[in-house]
């Protein structure tokens, strides 16, 4: 399993206070937001902060792209692996 | 001013380190005894985990006390805090000057009325919120608040107040500022309680929430001085 999966699954319980959730819980194919995990549009800002800081990367906010991909974890971790800048 | 009586229906309080109703009690038997700087964290355990990871640890502290008495979509909330999460603004300020860049869940929650709109979004009470912060006045304020809502024709009113101590940063200014609490008084129409102005009885410092809860619960004086200019909470005997 690509590393980043893992990593990112901790980034977004640790930067959304996600007290009972562990990474186990989170389905790396299933969405992120309303349905799957039930993340709403403050935690999609919350996570788009938290990757830029640790992961170097810019959004273009509310484009199609970045609604793609933040579409799961999975192809958040093909967006870091693709376009990090550390 | 016979507008400015209610009665007391409950009180509900709750800090690290006086979590039950008994605990309270005590304390308020006890004149201005010490308080442990440290002690429990607020669970909030009725509320769902996917709203209460939003809030911080004093808003927590109010939302147990809320949390601790039946829902009433009818009873407006009074929501009174000197300095609310001041905590948590002050690590945005301080991460705003270093990243430029500032949590959006935090700051969503540095908003005064934050946590008071997270607990009627949780439980579904589409009640009437208030926010105050009025220094050293707070109680006072509150208080005032409390009673026009009633005397407009609510039939209960919620009012909450916490504050927890100042920051480090803050330190300088040399405020008192007790250890971290919260607490509800819900007022109902009555005459239990009366605010009135008393021209010459006035109070050494302007009483703080918990003052207005130690002579509450204590019972042992007729009127709490309110504030310098002669305002005062007064017990009406029956």
């Amino acid at each position: 399993m690509d590393p980043l999966v893992n990593e990112i699954k901790a980034l977004i319980i640790e930067s959304l206070n996600l007290e009972e959730v562990t990474p186990d819980d989170i389905d790396a194919a299933a969405p992120l937001f309303v349905d799957g995990l039930g993340l709403d549009s403050i935690d999609a800002l919350e996570l788009g902060v938290a990757l830029q800081k640790k992961y170097g990367l810019s959004f273009v906010a509310d484009s199609e792209q970045t609604r793609l991909h933040f579409a799961s974890v999975n192809a958040l971790a093909t967006f870091v692996g693709s376009h990090r800048t550390r | 001013m016979d507008s400015l009586r209610f009665s007391l229906e409950s009180w509900a309080a709750w800090a690290p380190d006086l979590v039950t109703p008994d605990a309270w009690q005590n304390w308020a038997a006890q004149p201005a005894s010490s308080r442990a700087a440290a002690g429990a964290d607020p669970a909030v355990a009725a509320m769902p985990p996917m709203l209460r990871r939003r809030a911080q640890r004093l808003g927590r502290m109010a939302l147990e006390v809320l949390y601790s008495q039946q829902p009433d979509a009818a009873a407006p909330i009074v929501f009174a805090s000197r300095f609310g999460e001041i905590g948590q603004a002050t690590a945005l300020l301080r991460e705003l000057a270093h990243s430029h860049t500032v949590s959006p869940q935090a700051f969503s929650m540095s908003v005064h009325n934050a946590v008071a709109g997270l607990y009627t979004i949780a439980r579904k009470e589409p009640a009437s919120v208030m926010a105050l912060a009025a220094g050293t006045r707070t109680a006072q304020a509150g208080l005032f608040e409390a009673a026009m809502q009633l005397a407009d024709g609510a039939p209960r009113v919620r009012l909450l107040f916490c504050d927890e101590p100042l920051p480090e940063a803050y330190q300088c200014f040399g405020e008192v500022v007790e250890p971290a609490y919260a607490l509800m008084l819900t007022l109902v129409p009555g005459a239990d309680y009366t605010l009135a102005w008393q021209p010459g009885h006035t109070a050494s410092h302007n009483a703080s929430p918990l003052d207005v809860l130690r002579f509450v619960l204590a019972g042992a004086s007729a009127a709490l001085p309110l504030d310098r200019a002669g305002w005062a909470l007064q017990r009406i005997a029956a």
